[in-house]
């Protein structure tokens, strides 16, 4: 607990952030963990968690085309969620194709990808649509978040191998294979320019060498290592103006930010454990996080530090919690490409 | 603990208010007298209390109906003790102005006012937080006669340097999220002079002494507060250790005698303080603490008494100088109180 109330920023937003986190969840005292019997080891992002259950036919209902959702990865069904007041109800599933379903994105025509860890797939679900109109599988092992680009050139990274995969438009078959140096490779992103960011991560139990973002040119393939160490990272946002925000678990389980240049977050914002994926609203001024061990999504204005000095706060959007296991999700209105 | 939860109220307080603005109009009611009363400038005050409608708040310079007032006064229990007093409402986008504890005015059409500050001749500048630029009002103006465009940033504070022709607006940060700055403008126009810290990143508030050197304070990269002094007619910030802890940078103040810095979090406790300091020379020397207060952040010091917003609480008090204690006076019903400034006409 003194760390986390040590007189810093970034401790304060963390205990902000952690402790309004836990206000909906009773039985967790001030909702901190006590990162004392936490000591952070390199590790494979978290793996399937079984739903169980039958599995039921999706459905959208219409007034889904018509609001902001929140796509929500429930291992087996992906939930979609009104933007709006706290725990909303889902106004809409889909299931038919998703398994062990992680990371999600939207592209621009509001086609939903879903990667489908252990079935080594990603499936695409036009606006509207409970049934997936394409899978993508090749060079797949084990895929974690998927990414379009303003081609609609699809990306996907690979848990297992740490590879990135990229599908040109229109084709199921792999283009190029980007080798990050980590064994496995987690968020990604793209910056206005089109270069694409990754974050990956070394697993063995024998090293503890952190992981980092390697950011690509998509044309080359040519990869630069950023170099900021990070803890077991997850999803990646790049902003607009360049500022990289990133998640890192394993027990430091918080948002960094980096103005571009930075090797050092110049903010920390905890959240409640294992965040995994980030999404950011496409005027950027919603930031959304998904919580996996609470199974809840997480969101807050952005900048996280309001431009008046004032901090903002992570809160508590949607309890996922009765439906099933939260892993990624995807904004309605999200980053374009 | 009890720091943390009082952080967490702190900070949901802040959320919850961000998140009720923009919902509905202002209610200050319990400003300025009864709704639809007549204004003193013969100006109707709308039942929310504040004056709309862009009149004229000033006919002319030689025939102001305003109170006289003295430029300088003694604590009096009067809020404003003399002159008048400005407060930025943030999210109301407008800045209220008061006289001896009556709304006086509102200034409006702001995109989040934030730091307040004022010259000699008691002209007003008031930061346009979300506007990217800083204006200017004369003394009980209601006509801006001049802005300050600062692209790019989104600036915090303000001081006119003393004696001098310099306007110090501190940007926390950029739009990109990129390290904060202090932009120094001269009354020759032109753009101004941007310079960084490399030490603060995030830059908060600024104010100068009678010397005309610049002091600045923000957090580092690490989250720590940051102190700094840019001495007269340099370029360069030194950093400067206070002999004490300061918990979230608050405003910067000359009193006279000392270079006041403020803490927002006194003690890390949702209790907000001010620290006379001897400025470069980094000694702690006194402490004013704003009792009962949650959030004071841009308050204005006022020969002997000290005018605290409180962002937490809305209410703008005024406190004895440097003593402190329980606000004597309280102003209430605003909507996140940043900035204050008692301005008087010389």
């Amino acid at each position: 607990m003194s760390v986390i109330l040590r007189a810093s920023l970034c401790a304060a937003i963390a205990s902000l952030a952690v402790g309004l986190a836990a206000c909906s969840s009773a039985g967790s005292p001030a909702g901190v963990a006590d990162l004392s019997t936490r000591v952070p080891q390199p590790f494979a992002s978290p793996a399937f968690r079984a739903h169980h259950g039958s599995k039921e036919r999706g459905w959208i209902s219409a007034s889904a085309r018509f609001r902001r959702t929140v796509y929500v990865a429930d291992d087996s069904e992906i939930l979609i969620f009104p933007q709006g007041p706290r725990n909303p109800s889902p106004i809409g599933k889909i299931t038919d194709g998703v398994s062990s379903a992680y990371g999600l994105c939207i592209d621009r025509y509001g086609n939903l990808y879903v990667a489908n860890q252990y079935s080594n797939n990603v499936t695409v679900y036009p606006v509207g649509s409970t049934e997936p109109s394409k899978t993508y599988s090749e060079d797949l092992e084990r895929p974690l978040y998927p990414a379009v680009d303003s081609n609609q050139n699809l990306w996907v990274t690979n848990a297992d191998n740490g590879t990135v995969v990229e599908y040109k438009h229109g084709s199921t078959h792999a283009k190029q294979v980007l080798q990050t140096p980590g064994s496995e490779a987690d968020g990604l992103g793209f910056d206005v320019q089109g270069n694409l960011y990754v974050a990956y991560r070394y697993y063995s139990y024998y090293s503890s060498e952190p992981g980092s973002i390697e950011e690509f040119n998509p044309h080359s393939g040519k990869g630069t290592v950023l170099g900021m160490p990070l803890n077991q990272p997850q999803g990646v946002v790049v902003t607009n103006d360049g500022a990289i925000l990133t998640v890192e678990t394993g027990g430091t389980d918080r948002i960094d930010v980096f103005p571009p240049g930075y090797q050092v977050p110049t903010l920390e914002v905890g959240v409640k454990d294992i965040p995994t994926q980030l999404a950011i609203d496409s005027h950027e001024n919603r930031l959304f996080v998904s919580s996996l061990d609470y199974n809840d999504i997480y969101a807050s204005q952005y900048p996280l530090l309001n431009p008046n000095g004032s901090p903002n706060v992570l809160r508590e959007k949607i309890s996922v919690g009765s439906y099933g296991i939260v892993q990624g999700l995807a904004l309605s209105d999200g980053q374009i490409f | 603990m009890k720091s943390q939860r009082s952080l967490i109220r702190a900070a949901a307080t802040a959320a919850i208010a961000a998140f009720l603005a923009g919902c509905g109009a202002s209610q200050f009611t319990t400003l300025g007298g009864a709704g639809g009363s007549a204004h003193p400038a013969g100006l109707t005050i709308a039942s929310s209390g504040a004056v709309r409608g862009g009149g004229v708040i000033r006919p002319d310079g030689a025939k102001s109906w305003m109170l006289p007032s003295p430029a300088s006064c003694a604590y009096n229990g009067k809020l404003p003790p003399c002159g008048l007093l400005y407060v930025s409402n943030y999210y109301d986008d407008d800045v209220l102005v008061f006289q001896r504890g009556k709304l006086f005015g509102t200034l409006t059409g702001f995109n989040g006012p934030d730091g307040l500050c004022h010259d000699f001749a008691g002209n007003v500048w008031i930061v346009n937080n979300l506007g990217q630029d800083v204006v200017e009002y004369a003394h009980g103006g209601t006509t801006q006669i001049k802005a300050l465009s600062d692209p790019g940033e989104y600036p915090l504070g303000c001081a006119v340097e003393p004696g001098g022709d310099a306007v110090a607006v501190t940007n926390i940060f950029t739009l990109g999220s990129g390290q904060g700055s202090v932009a120094i403008y001269h009354k020759d126009a032109g753009p101004p002079d941007i310079l960084t810290d490399p030490d603060i990143y995030y830059v908060y508030f600024c104010g100068f002494d009678n010397q005309r050197n610049l002091y600045i304070d923000g957090f580092d990269t690490s989250g720590d507060f940051t102190f700094a002094e840019l001495p007269r007619h340099e370029r360069k910030f030194k950093n400067i250790v206070l002999n004490g802890t300061i918990y979230w940078p608050g405003a910067i103040q000359w009193d006279g005698t000392y270079v006041v810095v403020g803490d927002q979090m006194y003690q890390d406790q949702v209790e907000s303080a001010a620290y006379q300091t001897t400025g470069a020379g980094g000694e702690i020397v006194g402490t004013t603490v704003f009792t009962g207060a949650q959030d004071i952040v841009g308050f204005d010091i006022k020969d002997t008494s000290v005018i605290g917003p409180d962002a937490n609480l809305n209410v703008v008090g005024l406190y004895r100088y440097p003593g402190g204690g329980k606000p004597t006076v309280r102003l209430h019903h605003f909507r996140h109180p940043y900035g204050v400034t008692v301005s008087a006409a010389h």
